[in-house]
């Protein structure tokens, strides 16, 4: 049975890699406007419990992480909330292409280089700040187990209401445990149609044995045939 | 943290999900067995051979001091000597028949195959379902056949007598091969009608097996069936979404 599962993925339409955007507008009236709206209030409530940094995870590479974080910061700052966005997937940053930043000086440059504060926050257009990962990391864990890392964050959560954290996944790199120690909660991707169960089984696992809380999962890539809730007119 | 995970999760079929499926793949579906009724009907036109029919009835005539019992043990008898397995009246017919159309070269097996009898009370009914357009002329040459059989001849010391006495001279024709009736007209949308079934037995399979075989997470309720966690969102798949016009607005309120 498992050899003639694994045949069905012969015949399953790879999912083309459409890069991540910035897909929703201010007052927007699409579904998926109204999604990351749903999404922004659970968050807002999370927020409310006096939690401020949330890190999104997937089980593997391609199930709309980095999309997913994008669009719920530009839906938290459209709601006047300070929002930061870092990119902590070292092996394939994607936030400054997001937003159209400059990837150079980054976390990287912060922890390994002393780089001032400053010109590692890179304002938006959507009103959202980002922290790319500038320089290349090679040692993630040397990095994100570093008292330089545990500064910004700390200095970041006095200045900003949410910091959204893009991290690796789960499966490909061990980085969550790290970041584990920054985060109020964890925020989970499952992709539809997409990620074999037993991958999402083994990361739940993976991250049950954190000490944060899993506050919620977001299913991305739905086909709007499987789960469509049509309300607005 | 781990009792997150549901111990009785894990399903991933039910029939809801395969109406799901079902309704998701409608198209899929129709399409599959359009096609499939179409094969049929190219498979059925251009591929079966045309077949002919034709139908003739014998009677085993017993005349006034026979009873009606004799006649029908006769016309058993006689449909048991034109069963398959005995060649004589086979071979006779094809040969006969051969030499008389040098076109038609039907073989022993081709007519042992198309040719049928059946016995009812001391009627014989002999049908013929054959590729060959002259499957009425087969039947005739048959039943001449049987009727040579049932009549012939031995002549021992001079003395010529019947060689099977008790059908001697008892076996007719009532009627002679029908013109043969050709299925041309019908095989096409018998094997359309064939062939949509297949199709839409085929394609529910396919559809069965892909709810099945699928090890993915479909939709919110799935997820939530396996594990304790809340789906906070679900996101549609981008290749749904109209990117440039959402861009498009994106930058509008930049």
């Amino acid at each position: 049975m498992n050899k003639m599962k694994n045949l069905t993925g012969l015949f399953r339409k790879k999912r083309p890699n459409l890069g991540a955007k910035i897909m929703i507008t201010k007052g927007g009236r699409t579904s998926l406007d109204e999604s990351y709206n749903r999404l922004k209030d659970n968050v807002l409530h999370f927020g409310a419990l006096g939690k401020k940094v949330l890190q999104v995870e997937a089980s593997i590479a391609g199930e709309g992480k980095t999309t997913l974080v994008a669009n719920l910061g530009v839906s938290l700052a459209f709601n006047d909330k300070k929002v930061v966005v870092i990119d902590l997937d070292f092996r394939n940053p994607e936030i400054s292409k997001v937003f159209g930043v400059d990837e150079a000086i980054g976390v990287g440059d912060y922890v390994l280089e002393d780089a001032p504060l400053e010109p590692i926050i890179k304002s938006t257009a959507y009103g959202v700040d980002v922290i790319t990962r500038g320089r290349v990391v090679y040692n993630s864990s040397f990095v994100l187990d570093s008292k330089k890392m545990a500064e910004l964050i700390d200095v970041l959560k006095e200045k900003y209401d949410f910091i959204l954290l893009d991290c690796p996944p789960v499966l490909m790199m061990s980085d969550y445990m790290h970041i584990a120690k920054y985060s109020d909660g964890i925020l989970y991707t499952v992709s539809a149609n997409f990620v074999k169960r037993s991958a999402v089984r083994d990361s739940l696992v993976l991250l049950s044995k954190l000490q944060v809380p899993i506050v919620g999962s977001v299913m991305t890539g739905v086909n709007p045939s499987d789960a469509f809730y049509g309300y607005s007119k | 943290m781990e009792d997150m995970i549901r111990e009785d999760g894990g399903s991933q079929f039910t029939l809801q999900a395969l109406f799901k499926e079902l309704k998701k793949k409608l198209l899929l579906v129709v399409a599959i067995v359009l096609l499939c009724t179409a094969a049929g009907g190219v498979f059925g036109a251009f591929v079966v051979d045309t077949k002919y029919t034709s139908n003739a009835t014998m009677i085993v005539n017993v005349g006034n001091e026979g009873t009606l019992a004799e006649a029908q043990s006769l016309a058993t008898a006689l449909k048991s000597i034109t069963e398959p397995e005995n060649d004589a009246i086979y071979n006779s017919t094809i040969t006969t028949f051969n030499a008389k159309h040098p076109d038609s070269k039907i073989t022993l097996e081709e007519l042992k195959s198309s040719v049928s009898v059946t016995s009812n009370s001391m009627l014989l009914n002999l049908t013929i379902v054959s590729t060959n357009a002259e499957a009425n002329l087969i039947l005739d040459e048959f039943m001449r056949q049987i009727r040579r059989f049932a009549n012939e001849e031995v002549t021992n010391d001079g003395v010529t007598t019947y060689r099977y006495p008790l059908f001697a001279e008892k076996v007719d024709v009532i009627s002679y091969a029908s013109k043969p009736v050709s299925d041309a007209k019908t095989k096409v949308f018998k094997h359309m009608a064939l062939f949509f079934i297949v199709g839409a037995f085929g394609s529910m399979l396919l559809v069965l097996l892909s709810v099945l075989l699928n090890n993915t997470y479909a939709d919110k309720s799935s997820f939530e069936r396996d594990y304790d966690i809340d789906v906070l969102a679900t996101l549609e798949d981008i290749r749904f979404l109209d990117l440039e016009d959402a861009a498009q607005k994106a930058e509008e309120v930049v």
